[in-house]
C-alpha cells in the first residue's frame, strides 16, 4: 500500500468549498477591490482559487472574511518581499504579515529565499502575477479553523536599468490565526532570480522555517 | 541504521504526530475502550497527546524540545494501563539532531507523590503526565508533551500507514508476543508490528532489547513519513487524519502542526537511540546503571549525545 497515498487521502471530511474571488490591484487606478493596493508602477493579481477544508473533527467551513483576510495576508507578503524592493524600497517591517517565531527564522539562506532584497530599481511597471492561490484549510475537533495552506506560484518581470529581471517563487505557506490576524507561521519556498544585477541570478534555493 | 531495524514497533505511533512527530499523544481512552463515544475525536483512537507543560508553555523557536513517546499496555475494557514502552525523546531543530532514550519498564524511580516504584507505574497512578513528570526529574529536562498509544491503537495507527517497512536482522520466533519473522526488509502489518515490539522472551537482554527495538521502529516510522515527503500543506491534510484518532489534553491542532514539522526536520540517520543502562535488581525493580547519570547530563543540556 501506498503511505502517502493512504494518509493523504483524507479519508473523510474534506469538505470541497470552491470558492472563487478575483482580486486584481492594477497601479493608476481601476483598483475596486478592498485589498492593500500596490504600490504606483505595479500590477499585482493574486487571486483566490479552490478552498478545501480538511476536516479532524464536524465539517467546517472557511468564512469568507477569513478568506478574504488571508488573501490579504499573501498580497501584503507580495509587496513586502518583491514589489517594494523593485520599487527601491526596503523590506519594512514584517509583523503584520510573519508571526514572531515566523519572522525570527527570516536569516541567511530563508531570507534570501523568501524575500527579494538588492533587486535592481525596476525602470518599468513591476508585473507579479500569482494565479489563483489554492487553500487548504484544516479545522479542529471542533470545527474551528486557525490553520490555512497556501500554495504560492509567483512570477514577477520588470526591466531595471541592467536588463530584463524576473523573479520565480514557489512554494508553500502556513497562514495561522494569530491575535484575530492572519499571519504567514511557517514556509518552504523556493526560488529563482534571473537577470543581471540580481543577487542570486541563476540559483535556485530552498528556504523553510523552524518549526 | 534505519536499514537494520532491528526489533520493537511500539512506539512508532507517537511519532508519526509529531512526530510526528513528530504527531502526536486519555480519559477519554478509557471511555473508548468501554466503547463510549468520544466527545472529538471522530474515529477510534490510536493515541493521545498531552500537554504536561503549564498552558501557556511554548517551545523556544530553534531550542530544544522533549517529548515522551509511550505505549501502554491497556487493552478493551481495561482501565488501569502501565506505560510500558518508554521512550523519550529530545530534538534539537537548530542542529538537525535528535536521541531516543529508552527506558526499561522496571526501572526504579521517584514517582512524585508516590515514592520510589517502578516507572511504569506513574502511569497507574497518573497517566502519561505522570509518567513525563517521573522522566523529566530523573533526566534534568522539561517534558511538555506526552504521547500516548496503546494495543489497539498502534496496530490502528500502523495500519493506516500501510504497514511499517523494516529490516528485520535476524529470526524472530516467540510465542508470547506472536513474532514469527526471518530476516530481510519487509512491511509489517500493524498486528505484526506489535508483535515485534512486544518481543522479549527470545532476547538473553529481555526488555533492554525490546526497548531498543521499540526506538528503531519509531525511527522507521520517520523514515517512512519523510520519504512521503510532505510539505506544510500535505502535512496539514495528515494532521486532518490524525485527528481524528486522537484524544488531545490542552494540546491544539497548532502544536502538533508544530511538533509535526518539527519530527519531520530531522533526519533519522541524525537520530541516537540509546537504552538507559540499568544496575542490579530482582526483576522487579531495577537500579539505574553506571554511566547513567553522565548519559542523562549529556542528553538534558541539548538533547543531543556528544559523549556517548
Amino acid at each position: 500500500m501506498n503511505f502517502a497515498h493512504r494518509c493523504l487521502r483524507a479519508p473523510v471530511a474534506v469538505l470541497g468549498v470552491a470558492l472563487a474571488i478575483t482580486f486584481t490591484a492594477c497601479s493608476g487606478g481601476g483598483d475596486d477591490s478592498p485589498n492593500t493596493a500596490a504600490p504606483a508602477g505595479t500590477t499585482l493579481k493574486l487571486d483566490a482559487g479552490d478552498v478545501v477544508v480538511d476536516a479532524a473533527g464536524p465539517p467546517g467551513t472557511l468564512a469568507a472574511a477569513d478568506e478574504d483576510a488571508i488573501i490579504e495576508t499573501l498580497r501584503k507578503y507580495v509587496i513586502a518581499a518583491t514589489v517594494d524592493p523593485m520599487h527601491g524600497k526596503k523590506v519594512g517591517d514584517l509583523s503584520a504579515v510573519f508571526t514572531a517565531d515566523a519572522a525570527a527564522s527570516l536569516t541567511g539562506l530563508n531570507r534570501d529565499t523568501a524575500l527579494d532584497e538588492g533587486v535592481p530599481k525596476a525602470t518599468t511597471t513591476v508585473k507579479a502575477i500569482a494565479g489563483a492561490v489554492t487553500l487548504t484549510a484544516l479545522s479542529d475537533q471542533s470545527g474551528a479553523i486557525d490553520l490555512v495552506g497556501a500554495t504560492l506560484f509567483l512570477d514577477v518581470n520588470a526591466k531595471a536599468r541592467t536588463g530584463p529581471m524576473r523573479v520565480l517563487r514557489t512554494g508553500e505557506l502556513i497562514v495561522k490565526r494569530d491575535a484575530g490576524a492572519w499571519k504567514i507561521s511557517s514556509y518552504k519556498l523556493s526560488v529563482n532570480r534571473t537577470g543581471s544585477g540580481l543577487p542570486t541570478p541563476t540559483s535556485s534555493s530552498t528556504g523553510t522555517s523552524t518549526p | 541504521m534505519i536499514h537494520t531495524l532491528r526489533r520493537h514497533p511500539f512506539v512508532a505511533a507517537t511519532v508519526t504526530v509529531p512526530l510526528v512527530v513528530a504527531l502526536l499523544m486519555a480519559g477519554g481512552f478509557m471511555l473508548w475502550l468501554n466503547g463510549v463515544q468520544l466527545p472529538f475525536a471522530s474515529g477510534a483512537v490510536w493515541f493521545s497527546v498531552t500537554k504536561t507543560a503549564a498552558a501557556d508553555y511554548t517551545p523556544v523557536p530553534g531550542q530544544p524540545v522533549f517529548i515522551l513517546a509511550l505505549g501502554n499496555d491497556g487493552r478493551p475494557g481495561e482501565t488501569s494501563t502501565r506505560g510500558d514502552a518508554i521512550h523519550l525523546i529530545g530534538v534539537n531543530p537548530a542542529l538537525g539532531k535528535a536521541t531516543i532514550l529508552d527506558f526499561p519498564r522496571d526501572t526504579g524511580l521517584p514517582i512524585p507523590g508516590h515514592g520510589l516504584d517502578k516507572v511504569n507505574a506513574a502511569h497507574v497512578y497518573g497517566g502519561a503526565a505522570l509518567q513525563a513528570e517521573t522522566l523529566g526529574n530523573a533526566v534534568g529536562v522539561q517534558v511538555p508533551y506526552a504521547i500516548d498509544t496503546n494495543f489497539d491503537g498502534f496496530i490502528g495507527m500502523v495500519n493506516d500507514m500501510g504497514g511499517l517497512a523494516v529490516t528485520v536482522p535476524e529470526p524472530m520466533s516467540d510465542p508470547y508476543s506472536g513474532a514469527d519473522f526471518q530476516p530481510g526488509p519487509q512491511t509489517l502489518s500493524g498486528a505484526q508490528a506489535l508483535a515485534y515490539a512486544r518481543n522479549r522472551h527470545q532476547f538473553p537482554t529481555g526488555d533492554l532489547r525490546r526497548s531498543e527495538n521499540q526506538g528503531y521502529l519509531i525511527l522507521a516510522a520517520l523514515a517512512q513519513l519523510r520519504a512521503a515527503n510532505t510539505g506544510p500543506v500535505g502535512t496539514l491534510k495528515l494532521l486532518a487524519n490524525l485527528g481524528r484518532h486522537t484524544q488531545l489534553e490542552g494540546v491544539g491542532l497548532d502544536d502538533l502542526y508544530a511538533l509535526g514539522r518539527l519530527g519531520l526536520s530531522i533526519d533519522p540517520a541524525n537520530v541516537r537511540n540509546v537504552v538507559v543502562p540499568v544496575g542490579s535488581g530482582s526483576g522487579t525493580r531495577l537500579t539505574l546503571g553506571a554511566g547513567s547519570r553522565e548519559l542523562f547530563a549529556d542528553f538534558a543540556d541539548d538533547a543531543v549525545l556528544e559523549n556517548h
